[in-house]
């Protein structure tokens, strides 16, 4: 009697302890080893896209700044270079250099956030305790520069809103010296603990061929060598005048994700060090129009999870027409998909984490065009009664 | 109703029962890990070292429904994700509480649209609702201590 | 020889002052910019600041805040100028208090406070009416509404002094 080999297919999520944000992965699995996998997204959809229709630009900065909590600064940022670009204003250097300022503070948040995520994914409670708790850190500086912990609005169109007084520059660069002193404790950690090694070298190994093939950008795509950053090959706000060094990794494994972000927080403290030493005078904002000229454009940013894509047009009104976001972490994630194929099933939410997914910036809605052919455009109340009637 | 009467005499005894059940309640109350966006994030970072939520007894964040008896709803639910809600709350045994944690759980916040359930009390009942965006720890700490007094008013004969 | 190291951190910083800060009984203060709940600002003889003109409702990207005018008169005067705002609303739980009214408003009457203890037990119970957001008469004022000469205070954004 022949006996087929069942393949069992196991859910996980939308609620599960390996995950902090909802999404439904499917993996099967033949015996512990993945042989498939598949995604589910959605669950975090919020139709920002459709809110910014009815709110005029400065609402929709507010809107936009809340796609995600962990890099809201660099989405503001991005609109703000695309709108201003568009009405053809020109900032003034120090809220530029100000801009810099705090997307960097905001990548330290974000990688420390990281590191502790991570290693509680790998069982490494310690290590969680211990950055988050070095993390607060930048939390009080960010609260002492722009009054909240998250989403910090410091932006606004044609400028900042906040001011680095002298006492809060005393205060960066003390919180600054005290967090290098502890990052490079955890690049030894990292690097040299046999226990966390195991979970990590070798695992989820991307060459630089199958590295370009997928599309992997960002901290994960120049773990396997691929030289890209938008802030070296496209530099955008303040960043021609303050350089950043491109850091990569040739192994491809989690444990050279683990180093390249490491090594990211040293070239953020060394910026920011920069930033305060050579801070130039100026205005903190210029007058921007209410009505913003016609025209399309896009803006290029780097979030602290990849290449951030912003695409704005704008009808000559004040309100702005359409603006499609594309955010970093959707390409890596079908990399998950990929790369999980052959790995034991305790490995999964390690090669998940190692990516830095935000699953709050994936949420996208797209237009399906139906069998007749033509694109139909709902009203607010129509759209909101088709989804009521489909959750039913 | 049965207890009150067989020991109503002795009103000393069922005062202390009371008091007893509810400091059980409120000091051993154990949360299900229900994140869903940036409000998770301030909640995880209660459960950090700076503000600790293991003082209050919230000291595991039990991932299945069938351990935890307070479900925190930290970030917005769309509709997708009510029914996973809904079913997750009735997998809970009782007694359990629901706290509603940031804008877009108590009330669909900013994102007054389509996509997003208008407060979470359209499909749960809720006990405590906690503004902000996102709430400060400190914030969430102010409700949870909010909710631990709720429940100390209650009294025996609402669940005898 | 990684275990030793290992446990040898965590040993160290046993001894080491804990970071962990017991709120409710001990709180720390927050910043100085920090965006918390609103006030509605008075002047220095305590006439209100708010002028009733709606910019911030009309400003705020959750439309978090109703706001109802009605004519002053001297008789019975609530702000300088011609409007005062006789409802003024806020939905505590709506509000992202992103600090956008703060910016639009032109005589700086709603400003954002410090207090963050923001919880409430039922949803009717979040929305702030004027009189839980004004602030207390200043020293040397009179409340509202006063009884004031005609003539005097007709300009919505005088010189006048703000309490200190």
């Amino acid at each position: 009697m022949q006996s087929k080999i069942d393949k069992f297919t196991i859910p996980i999520g939308p609620q599960h302890p390996a995950l902090k944000e909802p999404g439904h992965f499917e993996f099967s699995v033949d015996g512990e080893i993945v042989t498939d996998a598949s995604v589910r997204l959605g669950y975090v959809h919020r139709g920002i896209e459709k809110g910014t229709e009815g709110r005029n630009w400065v609402q929709s900065l507010y809107l936009l700044e809340r796609i995600c909590g962990i890099c809201s600064h660099v989405h503001a940022t991005a609109y703000c270079l695309g709108v201003e670009k568009l009405a053809g204003v020109e900032v003034p250097p120090r809220a530029q250099a100000i801009r810099v300022l705090v997307a960097e503070l905001e990548r330290v948040h974000s990688h420390m956030l990281w590191l502790g995520v991570a290693a509680h994914e790998a069982g490494f409670d310690t290590l969680f305790m211990y950055s988050w708790r070095d993390r607060e850190t930048v939390m009080n500086l960010l609260e002492g520069i722009t009054g909240n912990r998250v989403n910090y609005s410091a932006n606004v169109l044609g400028g900042v809103k906040c001011d680095i007084s002298a006492e809060q520059d005393e205060a960066i660069r003390q919180g600054v010296d005290f967090l290098e002193e502890r990052t490079r404790h955890y690049l030894e950690v990292v690097t040299s603990d046999m226990m966390f090694l195991r979970r990590t070298r070798g695992v989820a190994t991307t060459p630089k061929a199958q590295a370009r093939e997928l599309g992997l950008i960002g901290p994960t795509g120049r773990a396997s060598g691929i030289s890209h950053d938008v802030r070296v090959d496209a530099p955008y706000a303040a960043y021609d005048i303050y350089p950043v060094k491109l850091i990569t990794a040739t192994a491809g494994d989690l444990e050279a994700r683990f180093i390249v972000r490491i090594n990211e927080l040293f070239e953020s403290y060394r910026v920011i060090r920069q930033i305060l030493d050579t801070l130039p005078e100026g205005e903190l904002t210029v007058r921007m129009p209410r009505r913003i000229k016609e025209g399309e454009t896009v803006s290029r940013v780097e979030a602290p999870r990849g290449e951030l894509f912003y695409f704005i047009k704008s009808n000559g009104t004040d309100t702005p027409e359409r603006i499609k976001v594309r955010t970093p972490t959707l390409p890596n994630m079908a990399s998950v998909l990929v790369l999980a194929i052959g790995h034991q099933l305790a490995d999964i939410p390690m090669i998940l984490t190692g990516i830095d997914p935000c699953f709050s910036c994936n949420d996208r809605m797209v237009v399906v065009k139906d069998s007749g052919g033509d694109n139909r455009a709902m009203t607010w109340e129509a759209l909101r009664q088709y989804g009521i009637e489909y959750y039913r | 109703m049965g207890v009150t009467n067989k020991l109503g005499e002795m009103g000393v005894v069922t005062l202390r029962l009371e008091e007893a059940v509810n400091w059980a309640r409120t000091n051993a109350m154990w949360p299900m890990l229900f994140g869903l966006a940036c409000c998770a994030i301030e909640m995880m970072s209660t459960q950090a070292s700076n503000y600790d939520m293991s003082r209050f007894g919230m000291e595991l964040m039990r991932p299945s429904p069938r351990q935890s008896d307070l479900m925190i709803v930290a970030g917005r639910v769309s509709r997708k994700m009510a029914p996973v809600l809904r079913r997750l709350y009735d997998q809970m045994p009782d007694p359990k509480w629901v706290l509603s944690m940031g804008d877009c759980a108590s009330c669909g916040g900013v994102f007054n649209n389509y996509a997003i359930v208008q407060g979470v009390d359209e499909i749960v009942p809720v006990d405590v609702y906690v503004a902000g965006c996102p709430p400060r720890p400190e914030q969430l700490m102010h409700g949870i201590i909010t909710l631990h007094e709720r429940i100390k008013q209650n009294r025996l004969a609402d669940w005898a | 020889m990684n275990l030793i190291r290992g446990f040898a951190t965590t040993i160290k910083h046993v001894f080491e002052e804990p970071v962990t800060i017991q709120f409710p009984e001990e709180e720390r203060p927050v910043r100085e910019r920090f965006k918390g709940r609103h006030a509605l600002k008075r002047y220095d003889n305590g006439l209100e600041k708010c002028i009733g003109c709606s910019l911030c409702a009309a400003a705020c990207p959750a439309d978090a805040i109703w706001v109802e005018a009605a004519e002053n008169s001297d008789e019975a005067r609530y702000s300088p100028g011609e409007r005062y705002a006789r409802t003024y609303e806020i939905n505590m739980i709506r509000c992202i208090f992103c600090g956008y009214c703060e910016d639009a408003c032109p005589t700086e009457a709603i400003v954002l406070e410090h207090e963050y203890r923001l919880s409430f037990n039922d949803r009717v119970d979040a929305v702030y009416t004027k009189d839980m957001l004004i602030d207390p008469v200043p020293p040397g004022g009179q409340d509202t509404p006063q009884v004031t000469e005609p003539g005097k205070f007709t300009r919505s954004i005088p010189e006048m002094k703000d309490p200190d």
